[in-house]
């Protein structure tokens, strides 16, 4: 019996495109992601002798690259982004670089699934779903904000600028249980452009009643 | 919906925040030495003025800080927000005259509508 | 060659070349391109398109665009899709458009509703209030009847199938409205380098300018409606500009939130219309600043008997004449108060009108205007006053005479022929959305009207609604206006330059502004409508007046005006005007009615927009989610998670699904989903003294491996939340929180840390769905654990309750904690939630030895109650103690401060005949109480008031026990264990009970049960 051990929350979902590149939507499967507590002062040089990339020294924006970056969450909150499997040995190294320094490092690498949002209408479909202002005078490569996507909360990180072949990238870190309302959403969202629509997972029988 | 700037992340939609409440109202440090009353007083007891108010705010969907904001509840003015433990700053507000009155403009109740004209009675 | 007899030849934005058919109730016509229903209608001399909303009288077009208060009419003929009360001066025709006539039966023309008319004497204002009220007339009796003849138009039956879609904007700059002054400020705001917005809510720019002549006219050397596209064009060029036409700006909100309305697609036959396009959309835009360039509405006459078809505003026929190519009628009269109308006169003449006469309440008219009126030959009245029409089903004809003074009128009757007749009250600037914004409105005394006073929000109005109504100074001010906004929101800007003006047309002047027109008649026979869509007249107002209800407000209930659909547009200032005039008070001192968001109906579509259907709400789901639905699970709410129910086999029902699940819980095993339960990491060298602060038990010896259930209260004392909380190290642990609770205990705590305790050294963190989470119950479950987890070795002999230990499956590191909510042998096994679905399935296959089931939340209730645990919100209410639950062994008095410590010390809280949580045995082990039942000490049910002791909380029928049981609050419970008191039910006797204590698995152990 073959067994799939590891799933996405969107792992039945497949990539869309808006056709002419308009607009692309991926999830991204098992990026790692940790939650890290630390106040930026005391534990700046540690992270990054850590993980390579320095604390973002200002609110809302991210450091590093596509692959490992540091994102700003709140003043002493921040999410470390690693490849896939990338999580355990950076907790560790955080664990043991911030040794004897208040701080927490949280595994949420299943509680949140990214997907990627591409493409030059990339923006228009965000706009769609949130009152973050995303327009691009607004909200560039290397930003990042936690804000509400239509009835969820998630965070947006916009990874590659508007300039890059294919239009802007943005990471939408959004909670599992949550993800397949919110693929279906931007789907919608991406319909204008001809991106096909997605129906959201169930049928279900409720019973509601004693 | 207003637009509320957090003191972390800046200006963002309220749908961002949940309001918590009358801020500076610290909690006892002796509960236990607190009559029945006092302590009633701290639990429930809030103060809901029309005009210029106190309040706390988190920022639910974005950095979940909590913060502190003056905003006159008789026309929706936010006039400040502060950190934690700061001092509020001073402001000035146009306030309505009495506690169910109406300040000047903003209110969009009956009495502000319109101008009342020079020497109009 | 047209077959539409009141076509003109050219002119206008209309494709001759195109024919289009529509059917308007049960007949067929045809128009053109860029045709409204308005004026393809009255291009085939229709006047008459609705009845009255109250006395059934015939309506006709009275406006051109979203001001005419009464031509409403219900549009398509598919239920689904089909739309009342849409105003035939907006909706564009297309090929196939079905329309017709509502509030009517049988027909239109023949209508039985019209009777009321003949009865209107008997339907004053307040009529309902009047009929209805007291003992004599009931309103309960006559409201199906009274409902049955209200109403406008039907509304469509069944799921709406169109796309709707709302989208957020941000802007610099948001320029509502797309005439003269609303694009000179959208252009001067745009070259500035601003995001800009431009709404308007007509399908096309330009505004008054395409209702001026255009021979007579050139801007910059084009004509109006040329220059109006050709700036329009080059801002939807630029990529900063949006230009958003058939679309209205619908409500200002705080902080220049503004809803705007787009009408996609209505314009298109349902063929023609693009798939991937919504129908309408909501535009949701936060503008830095604000331009208002939303212009004039005119005001009718009130005068005797002005409501017939066929009597419209002069500004509307203009617009028929210049926009759309259409006469909207062959003898003209005009009736007006300022200069406006007169040129409403010529271009009609021009366009091939006759007219009848001009009919001016002013006696000195400015010398140009008598010069061209005699030019053309026109019979001029000034001084004049009309006092009644005739006219069935169109007007044919008014009365005229010569006004005396100004109440009064005098001399001989004159009779004009007309089937046309125009009227204009003189221009008021269209205020609404700046008195949404909360600004304040200033009465202008030349123009009898309200203009924009003292700003509150970021905006500013330009053109003829700041009352600047000539085009070089909307021009200027438009661009003042936006050249102001761009800077206001940080851009360098200028007003630039003005584009040259050659022609122009007249302004209205100062206006002779009377709240009623005097007609010489008594004042009984007197009918002159304010309000035309809720048949308000002048005698409405007075009666509520002399009845009492003097405040602006009250009268507007008391008679209905302004309160249709239209909200007033056209008729407010003049039910304003007419009761600051009856009570001889200033206009300013009355005041006015609200200006209410919306501008204008809204479709309850566009604003629910995308988030319909299955793409309402996030229904979260747990990772072993497929596998619960492809195995039976009927599924039930918790908050916005589906959590697995019961489980149900091939031909069970769901009650012998539970029963059957609860059994294998404690006979061998069974499995349930608990990945939905809060969860909280905890970090920190304080945690401890933190845990012993927000829980009222002990956690300064919880050593590392073991857990404990704690219990949380808020500063009232009331329990708020509890969970198993597991040491992992001295500065780490795992806090569990109910489902439902699991955002708001985060909070909770959240401020205690960040506002009150701000030394202490703790980070929290929500894990919640980072683990998904398998617990299994009954007597087999550690062999489940031991054959499927390496590292870790569960015998309930070693590994005790309450111990914790990390493990693996396969290699991927798992968390088991011996915790049990059933009160039978039980350990959790928690996973990274990527591994839910196969943990799931790792469990079910490595139990299938031993039998295992899955068991749902319904079992999972029934339980925890057999062994009397509670469940917060379901034993809890916001009201119980820890007391109060009888509980008190969890409350830790010498550990010093924790919150709500000091509530539980209280007077009221101390009390000892608060309601306490106490079990309830039924005599008859078969009957099951009622949840909510209340709880008696008498055998039968007393007269009300009843004393009630309390009620049942939790009732289940337990398999485990072979009987019934019962979970409540009772007063004073804790002393009455034994005591026999009656539950109340709907139908029956009360029931018997008795009183227990609350483990039932411990009743029956010592054979109590």
């Amino acid at each position: 019996m073959s067994e799939i051990r590891r799933r996405t929350p969107l792992h039945t979902r497949k990539p869309l495109e808006a056709p002419g590149g308009a607009a692309r939507i991926a999830e991204l499967p098992f990026l790692g992601k940790l939650v890290l507590r630390v106040d930026p002062q005391a534990g700046s040089k540690a992270v990054e002798a850590a993980t390579g990339v320095p604390l973002p020294a200002e609110a809302c924006t991210a450091t590093g690259d596509a692959d490992t970056a540091i994102l700003w969450i709140g003043p002493d909150e921040f999410w470390v982004i690693t490849p896939r499997d990338g999580e355990t040995a950076a907790a560790a190294a955080l664990e043991q670089g911030l040794a004897g320094l208040h701080h927490q490092v949280a595994d949420i690498g299943s509680y949140y699934t990214a997907i990627e949002i591409a493409g030059p209408r990339a923006r228009e479909m965000l706009m769609k779903l949130t009152m973050l202002d995303v327009d691009a005078r607004a909200f560039s490569a290397g930003q990042v904000a936690g804000s509400i996507f239509a009835a969820a909360q998630a965070y947006l990180w916009q990874v590659t600028g508007d300039d890059q072949p294919g239009g802007p990238a943005f990471r939408l870190f959004v909670r599992r249980s949550m993800a397949d309302y919110m693929w279906c959403l931007l789907a919608e969202a991406g319909f204008e452009w001809g991106m096909p629509r997605q129906t959201p997972v169930g049928g279900e029988t409720w019973r509601l009643e004693r | 919906m207003f637009l509320i700037t957090c003191p972390y992340c800046g200006t963002r939609d309220q749908s961002e925040f949940s309001n918590a409440g009358e801020a500076h109202v610290a909690r006892p440090e002796k509960p236990e030495d607190l009559s029945d009353e006092e302590w009633a007083d701290f639990v429930f007891l809030r103060n809901n003025p029309k005009g210029l108010f106190a309040e706390r705010w988190i920022h639910t969907a974005g950095c979940r800080r909590f913060f502190n904001m003056l905003r006159n509840t008789a026309t929706d003015e936010i006039l400040a927000v502060y950190k934690v433990g700061e001092t509020p700053p001073r402001v000035s507000t146009a306030e309505p005259a009495t506690p169910s009155g109406e300040a000047p403009i903003g209110s969009g109740n009956d009495a502000v509508k319109v101008e009342r004209p020079e020497g109009g009675e | 060659m047209s077959t539409q007899p009141n076509r003109r030849a050219s002119g206008g934005l209309i494709d001759r070349e195109t024919t289009i058919g529509f059917r308007f109730d049960g007949r067929d016509f045809t128009g053109h391109p860029g045709d409204t229903l308005a004026s393809a209608l009255l291009a085939n001399g229709e006047h008459m398109v609705a009845r009255g909303f109250k006395y059934h009288r015939p309506r006709g077009i009275f406006g051109a665009g979203s001001e005419d208060p009464t031509a409403l009419v219900q549009i398509g003929g598919d239920a689904t899709r089909t739309d009342p009360n849409t105003r035939v001066t907006e909706q564009e025709i297309y090929q196939g458009l079905e329309a017709r006539a509502q509030n009517v039966w049988p027909s239109l023309r023949y209508d039985v509703g019209a009777i009321n008319d003949v009865f209107s004497t008997f339907l004053p204002a307040g009529f309902y209030y009047k009929t209805f009220m007291g003992p004599l007339g009931n309103w309960m009796t006559f409201e199906p009847f009274i409902r049955k003849a209200a109403g406008m138009g039907v509304a469509p039956d069944g799921p709406d199938p169109d796309r709707y879609e709302t989208v957020n904007r941000h802007c610099d700059v948001l320029v509502i409205g797309a005439g003269p002054a609303g694009l000179m400020a959208a252009q001067a705001a745009a070259k500035s380098g601003a995001r800009v917005i431009l709404a308007e809510e007509s399908a096309h720019v330009g505004g008054r300018l395409l209702s001026i002549d255009p021979d007579y006219t050139r801007i910059a050397g084009k004509t109006p409606a040329n220059w109006a596209s050709d700036i329009a064009d080059d801002l939807a060029d630029m990529d900063t500009v949006t230009v958003l036409t058939r679309t209205a700006a619908f409500g200002y909100y705080a902080q220049n939130f503004v809803g705007l309305w787009e009408r996609v697609s209505d314009h298109l036959a349902p063929a023609d219309r693009a798939a991937n396009l919504p129908r309408q959309r909501v535009w949701r835009v936060r503008a830095k600043e604000v331009v208002l360039a939303t212009g004039s509405v005119e005001r009718p006459l009130v005068f005797h008997e002005n409501d017939r078809p066929g009597i419209m505003l002069a500004g509307a026929a203009r617009t028929f004449v210049h926009r759309y190519g259409v006469v909207p009628g062959r003898r003209v009269l005009v009736f007006a108060n300022n200069d406006s109308a007169w040129e409403a006169a010529f271009d009609l003449q021009k366009a091939g009108a006759t007219i009848s006469g001009i009919i001016d309440l002013r006696r000195d008219i400015d010398g140009a205007l008598l010069g061209k009126a005699a030019e053309r030959g026109i019979g001029i009245h000034p001084g004049a006053a009309i006092v009644g029409t005739t006219g069935a089903q169109r007007v044919s004809g008014a009365q005229v005479r010569r006004m005396s003074g100004e109440t009064g009128v005098e001399g001989a009757v004159t009779a004009i022929e007309c089937d046309l007749l125009a009227v204009s009250g003189g221009w008021m600037p269209n205020v609404a959305l700046f008195s949404q914004s909360r600004g304040k409105l200033a009465f202008d005394e030349d123009l009898a009207a309200f203009r924009p006073g003292q700003s509150w929000q970021n905006e500013r109005s330009a053109g003829a609604a700041a009352a600047v109504f000539d085009l070089a100074g909307c021009l200027k001010t438009g661009a003042q206006a936006g050249a102001d906004a761009a800077k206001k929101a940080g851009l360098t800007a200028t007003a630039g330059r003005m584009p040259k003006i050659e022609g122009g047309e007249r302004v209205q002047g100062t206006p002779r502004v009377l709240p009623e027109i005097p007609s010489g008649r008594p004042k009984h026979k007197v009918r002159a409508w304010i309000d035309l869509q809720d048949d308000v007249t002048t005698k409405d107002i007075k009666l509520a007046l002399q009845e009492g209800y003097d405040s602006i407000e009250h009268a507007k209930r008391y008679t209905t005006t302004g309160m249709g659909t239209d909200q007033g547009k056209v008729a407010n200032m003049n039910a304003f005007a007419l009761v600051a005039g009856t009570l001889g008070k200033p206009v300013w001192q009355v005041g006015t009615t609200t200006y209410r968001q919306p501008w204008k109906p809204v479709t309850f579509g566009a604003i629910a927009g995308q988030h319909v259907g299955a793409h309402f709400h996030p229904r979260r789901t747990t990772p072993a989610h497929a596998w619960h639905a492809e195995n039976g699970a009927v599924f039930e709410p918790v908050g916005d998670w589906l959590r697995a129910r019961a489980y149900l086999r091939s031909g069970e029902s769901f009650d012998e699904a539970v029963q059957r699940e609860s059994r294998a819980a404690r006979e061998h095993v069974a499995v349930l989903d608990a990945s939905t339960l809060g969860k909280i990491d905890i970090r920190g060298k304080d945690a401890r003294t933190f845990l012993n602060r927000v829980y009222t038990n002990a956690w300064s010896k919880l050593a590392p491996g073991k857990a404990r259930y704690g219990l949380m209260l808020g500063e009232d004392g009331m329990v708020m939340d509890d969970g198993v909380t597991a040491c992992i190290a001295d500065d780490h642990f795992h806090m569990t929180t109910t489902t439902g609770g699991a955002a708001s205990v985060l909070t909770h705590l959240e401020d205690y840390l960040q506002t009150e305790w701000t030394d202490l050294e703790v980070y929290l963190t929500t894990v919640t769905e980072q683990w998904s989470v398998a617990s299994l119950s009954g007597p087999d479950s550690w062999r489940v654990v031991a054959d499927l987890c390496e590292g870790i070795d569960p015998d309930p002999e070693t590994f005790e309750f309450m111990r914790f230990a990390e493990a693996t499956i396969d290699g991927v590191p798992v968390r088991v904690f011996r915790i049990s909510f059933t009160g039978a042998l039980a350990y959790e096994i928690n996973i990274a939630a990527d591994y839910g679905h196969w943990l799931w399935t790792r469990v079910i296959d490595a139990g299938r030895k031993y039998a295992i089931q899955p068991y749902g939340t319904e079992a999972m209730h029934l339980l925890r109650a057999e062994k009397g645990f509670i469940i917060v919100g379901q034993e809890t209410d916001g009201t119980m103690t820890p007391g109060d639950l009888r509980m008190d062994w969890i409350v830790n008095d010498r550990k010093g401060d924790f919150i709500g410590k000091r509530s539980l010390l209280r007077s009221d809280t101390a009390r000892s005949d608060r309601k306490q949580l106490v079990g309830l045995l039924t005599d008859d082990p078969a009957l099951m109480l009622e949840e909510g039942a209340h709880i008696i000490a008498t055998e039968t049910e007393p007269a009300p008031p009843v004393p009630m002791l309390g009620h049942v909380t939790s009732s289940y029928i337990s398999p485990n026990l072979g009987r019934s049981i019962a979970l409540g609050v009772v007063k004073a419970g804790g002393s009455r264990i034994g005591e026999r008191l009656w539950a109340t039910r709907r139908d029956g006797a009360p029931i018997p009970v008795k009183v227990t204590e609350t483990d039932f698995l411990k009743l029956r152990e010592t054979g109590d049960v």
